[in-house]
């Protein structure tokens, strides 16, 4: 009976410190082995080009055959290996059915012995050495595999020079890229690839016609028009909002189609799709994820929209005017238990769920921080320096008691984001003055209280790296260098006191050097996966909200659902992910429901007609003139520079040839691209 | 949802560098047959709500903290306890008629019934030690549970589950943990071994097909080898992470929901608890080599209005509920005697009532550790409520890292290097 053995891991060989280069330049390459590769068959080993490199680190996946001799790395189990829930995975340590390598010369003479495959981190590469070289190592020599070795080789820069770069990439097929070279690419001579990685993170995408245009224009243009909101007309976008139900109305519907909490959650998905401000509302999601509110708990929908237009009008402002402003929005007041916190009873302390999450979550963290984001270590204890203590989250809550949510008892027939009004009660209020890590806080028993004690958190050294660090990581790069942090920090301190200011941080991310550096180190949250898809594929509601067409995008909206992240539910006050760890929310079960997505996706596009009825539509039906005539590879062309820069040549491989089977399939080929890494990691 | 974090994606560029790359455990089937099902109670559970202390020095000064503005009490009667019957002492056989120390909350009858059967280990005064000066932070205290480890926040990422199985080795086609309320928890992360992580129900279980081709599975495992990601590493591991995926699902979920359905599983109703809990059950029942499950249930942050009955009344109800429905089907199946559960929590809360009537974060906690494996009756000092700390927090009896100490002793690893010293063994497994 032949068995199959699978690698389906990373695996790492040897272990040795992280190498510390001033200025690494690393080339990835891969290895594809299709054939047998048998221990003993010198000359028919597999190898990665290490030649020049300091440190090298590979992965491999694949296939080994045990041949029908073989035995396999399970020791136990219902029926020995060959299990009916197979591929069963091999032990790499196992001596047989394991890869081993070797570092040999350019002649192929081997400078190291054969050693298993283990894990760890990298390892040196010899001064000599040439070739990593693979092998199966079999007991029988009737094993054979079929696997692919990535290698990830780290040399100096000054050892890399232009010319052998060149050839590296030639032999092996990989790309050697140096961080040098990367952060040289400046604003005049950006590639339209460039453009397209811009317009994704400064913005949900575009299609193929507009970014072309912002690339003819240039970034500079299209960003100084964005830092500046209300100077661009955003009038159309109106004519498609779905028009709030008036409180008072029992339920809160319009015309009886929808909830008002339906219906809110569906207008900033729209505003995401359709508004011309885009960068406006790429920080404003920004912040609705940092300062995390659920109408799970709210339960009141009228706030929660004006939650959201406070956000949206402080997005790009001032940072401690934001915190301010949100800290006595009803939605806040009752999220985190600050709505009738009182004071002012010496038996009852007041709740301090909204003064811990103030400083924990929302303004400073938890860990003092360096200006580059690295944590203040304590030299006593090796420890990182805390920011606050008990007594200091008691204090907080104290000085933000007095506060209460209030609506008229029976208002009539109004707009629900005007019912709620907020009211300061200096009876329910604790008396200070107060003292915050070491601050005194002056107490004048009045709502001013609040712009007092954010002040004090906002000055706080840890603050500028905290948020820095987070807005970096949103709209750059999972993990921001140090220097990066700094840079921008210094920025943000420099304008705490400007109206502008975070506009103005904005745009020190955009122009520093290290920005074109973040190209494919993101992967995409569920709500860039839907909007990014439906604005670089023409998406549009058909007509405009009074007619026929009633819950624009309500389908896209479900899509969201299935992936964990709806607008305004997020799970806990911790949002949807932690910054830097949007991987939660890449979980292999709700992984699969991206691919849901991208058929729900895909079956909005319209290649003859507009859908009337319809949420969505993605406009296809001007395919030919978009794409220069309805050809497999014209049409491959377009999709694959719509979604995903053009895509590998694997993948524009695959595409053509599913295209030419079949043309009309237009459907079938962007589910192909929404499911492939290159639109998911980018 | 528990913050937790997949791996694979940690970063690019330089931070690969020091990034541990293998995510499936690989080697042989790990020893031992113990199996353990984790439920986090998430937000941090008032444990002094959930086992009473009734004894007549510690319920004085209980029913005096407990009192809220206007006359309200944040606690429960003897009268609500003697109606419940849920009162219980260290000798597990004592009926609740007379039993005179502790009592489980009145919405917990059935946890009461099976400890009177003795399955069920009551861990007192169990908590994070006070050397963590975050440990009433949620991300914090979550962390340190998580990890078994104090005052390491941001500086390891390994969970105390996961190097577990780092010891005990993985398993073969199936991953040795799962987590089954679609999270990927970081309990479960090792150097070498993460979890599968399933929702829902695992019967329902399809890949949408775009184009309604018959192939689409190939040919989205055809994509995921494509060896043109190599040139960008975070693609290159989403690849095998959509590759894992569709491993995953094909060839084991989808066997083990089809061996064993639960149809004579008790109704879960809306309860996502019960339905976790259902689809251990059916792992189990279904003889999946899988040694830790992992579930959850949210909403245990009680700053206000705590006894409102759809907060934590509610939800001990469904805890002591599911937590019965699994066990009494594991046991009618022949199936219990190697398994069990325990409960962890952020955090105990505040003993004295706020303002609104609820609590805020505090120290000592209750937990449970239920099954046939378990010697039954109550561990660890319950806390001394008359003695407090400066912050009006119980004082913990139990470090925590003891409790899990003796989890991983009992699934057949050694814990000192994993929560960084020994502890002596509490011994209610």
């Amino acid at each position: 009976m032949k068995q199959q053995l699978y690698f389906f891991i990373a695996v790492v060989y040897l272990s040795a410190a992280a190498p510390a280069l001033a200025n690494p330049a690393r080339t990835f390459a891969t290895t594809y082995v299709a054939s047998a590769v048998p221990r003993g068959h010198a000359g028919q080993d597999a190898g990665v080009d290490v030649s020049g490199g300091r440190y090298v680190r590979i992965t491999a996946s694949g296939t080994i055959s045990m041949g029908a001799y073989g035995v396999c790395g399970r020791t136990t189990g219902p029926d020995g290996c060959h299990s009916a829930f197979s591929p069963a995975r091999v032990a790499p340590t196992a001596p047989t059915g394991s890869l081993v390598v070797a570092f040999t010369t350019a002649s192929g003479a081997l400078i190291s012995g054969w050693a298993a495959i283990g894990e760890g981190g990298y390892v040196a590469v010899p001064a000599n050495a040439a070739r990593l070289v693979l092998r199966i190592n079999g007991a029988t020599g009737h094993e054979a595999g079929a696997f692919r070795v990535v290698s990830d080789v780290v040399s100096d820069v000054a050892a890399a020079s232009a010319g052998s770069a060149a050839s590296a990439t030639a032999q092996t097929g990989g790309v050697r890229r140096s961080l040098s070279a990367m952060r040289s690419v400046g604003a005049a001579s950006l590639a339209r690839s460039d453009v397209q990685y811009f317009l994704r993170r400064f913005g949900f995408s575009d299609t193929p016609v507009n970014v072309t245009a912002v690339y003819k224009t240039g970034i500079a243009a299209w960003l100084s028009q964005q830092l500046n909101p209300a100077g661009i007309d955003d009038s159309a976008l109106a004519l498609y909002m779905e028009p709030v139900p008036l409180y008072g109305t029992s339920p809160q519907t319009m015309n009886g189609y929808d909830s008002y909490a339906n219906i809110l959650q569906r207008q900033i998905l729209q505003r995401e799709i359709a508004s011309k401000r885009q960068l406006l509302e790429k920080v404003t999601l920004h912040w609705i994820e940092h300062f995390a509110v659920s109408q799970d708990k709210v339960n009141d929908a009228g706030a929660m929209a004006h939650y959201e237009a406070t956000v949206r009008s402080d997005a790009l402002g001032n940072f401690g005017q934001l915190v301010s402003d949100i800290a006595v929005e009803p939605a806040m007041l009752y999220w985190l238990d600050n709505n009738n916190n009182n004071g002012a009873n010496a038996n009852n302390p007041p709740n301090e769920n909204f003064g811990r999450e103030l400083m924990q979550l929302y303004v400073l963290g938890v860990t003092q921080l360096n200006i580059d984001g690295t944590p203040v270590m304590n030299a006593a204890t090796n420890l990182p320096n805390q920011n606050y203590t008990e007594p200091d989250v008691k204090q907080v809550a104290q000085a933000l008691t007095g506060f209460q949510v209030q609506a008229p008892p029976n208002p009539g027939l109004v707009n629900p984001l005007t019912v709620d009004s907020v009211h300061f009660f200096n009876s329910r209020h604790a008396k200070g003055p107060f003292t915050v890590m070491g601050q005194t806080i002056v107490d004048t028993g009045d709502p001013t209280i609040v712009q007092k004690v954010v002040n004090s958190l906002v000055n706080n050294p840890s603050t500028a790296p905290f948020q820095v660090k987070e807005l970096l990581q949103r709209f750059v790069n999972e993990n921001p260098s140090p220097g990066y942090v700094s840079r921008i920090s210094a920025v943000w301190n420099a304008n705490v006191s400007s109206p502008t200011q975070i506009a103005t941080v904005m745009q020190a991310i955009a122009n520093d050097p290290e920005f074109y550096a973040g190209k494919g180190s993101m992967t995409k949250e569920p709500i860039e996966y839907v909007v990014d898809a439906i604005r670089s594929l023409n998406g549009s509601q058909a007509t405009p909200i009074t007619t026929s067409m009633k819950t624009p995008y309500n389908s896209d909206y479900g899509s969201l659902g299935n992936m964990d992240e709806q607008h305004w539910y997020p799970p806990t006050v911790f949002s949807f992910y932690r910054p830097g760890d949007k991987e939660t929310l890449l979980t292999n079960s709700l992984l699969l429901n991206h691919w849901g997505t991208g058929a729900n996706l895909s079956n909005e596009i319209r290649t003859t007609t507009l859908c009337t009825t319809c949420d969505t539509n993605l406009d296809f039906t001007n395919l030919t003139a978009l794409t220069g005539g309805i050809d497999a590879g014209s049409a491959s062309r377009y999709l694959l520079d719509a979604l995903v820069d053009g895509g590998t040549p694997q993948l524009q491989a695959l595409l053509q040839n599913y295209l030419s089977n079949n043309i009309k399939n237009v459907n079938g080929a962007v589910w192909m691209i929404l499911t492939s890494p290159e639109y998911e990691v980018n | 949802m528990l913050y937790s974090r997949r791996r694979f994606l940690c970063g690019a560029t330089a931070v690969t560098l020091s990034m541990p790359t293998l995510m499936r455990g690989i080697a042989a089937e790990a020893s031992g047959n113990l199996i353990m099902v984790t439920i986090f109670l998430n937000g941090g559970n008032d444990g002094l709500n959930t086992v009473i202390p009734i004894s007549t020095k510690q319920y004085g000064a209980y029913t005096n903290l407990r009192q809220i503005p206007g006359g309200g009490f944040l606690g429960y009667t003897q009268a609500q306890i003697s109606a419940a019957g849920t009162a219980f002492d260290p000798n597990y056989q004592t009926p609740a008629s007379q039993a005179t120390n502790y009592a489980f909350n009145p919405g917990m009858p059935e946890l009461r019934a099976l400890y009177g059967q003795g399955k069920v280990a009551v861990l007192t005064g169990v908590g994070l030690p006070p050397v963590d000066p975050n440990r009433t932070d949620h991300q914090i205290a979550q962390f340190d549970w998580a990890t078994g480890s104090v005052n390491q926040f941001g500086l390891t990422n390994a969970g105390w589950v996961g190097q577990t199985f780092d010891q005990l080795g993985g398993g073969g086609a199936v991953p040795p943990m799962v987590s089954v309320d679609y999270s990927s928890p970081i309990i479960q992360h090792g150097a070498k071994n993460s979890p599968l992580s399933l929702g829902g129900d695992i019967g329902n279980f399809s890949i949408p097909c775009g184009d309604g081709g018959p192939d689409c599975v190939n040919r989205l495992s055809s994509l995921s080898t494509n060896d043109g990601y190599a040139t960008q590493y975070m693609q290159s591991e989403f690849a095998r992470t959509l590759a894992e995926a569709t491993t995953d699902y094909v060839g084991v979920v989808k066997g083990y929901s089809t061996a064993a359905t639960g149809a004579t599983y008790p109704a879960t109703g809306k309860s996502s608890l019960r339905n976790q809990l259902k689809q251990v059950a059916r792992l189990i029942q279904a003889g999946a080599p899988v040694r830790s499950y992992f579930a959850s249930q949210g909403g245990y942050d009680t700053h206000s209005s705590q006894l409102n009955p759809n907060s934590q009344p509610a939800l001990l109800a469904d805890l002591s509920g599911g937590i019965s429905d699994f066990y009494g089907y594991l046991a009618a199946n022949a199936l219990s005697s190697n398994v069990v559960i325990m409960t962890y929590s952020d955090f105990g809360r505040r003993v004295q009532a706020n303002s609104t009537a609820g609590t805020d974060h505090g120290t000592a906690s209750v937990h449970f550790i239920i099954g046939d494996p378990v010697k039954p009756g109550v561990y660890g000092a319950y806390p001394d409520l008359t003695k407090l700390d400066p912050n009006g927090n119980p004082l913990i009896s139990v470090d925590f890292r003891n409790y899990v100490s003796d989890l991983v002793s009992a699934l057949g690893a050694d814990p000192t290097a994993i929560v960084g010293q020994t502890y002596p063994k509490l011994g209610y497994i």
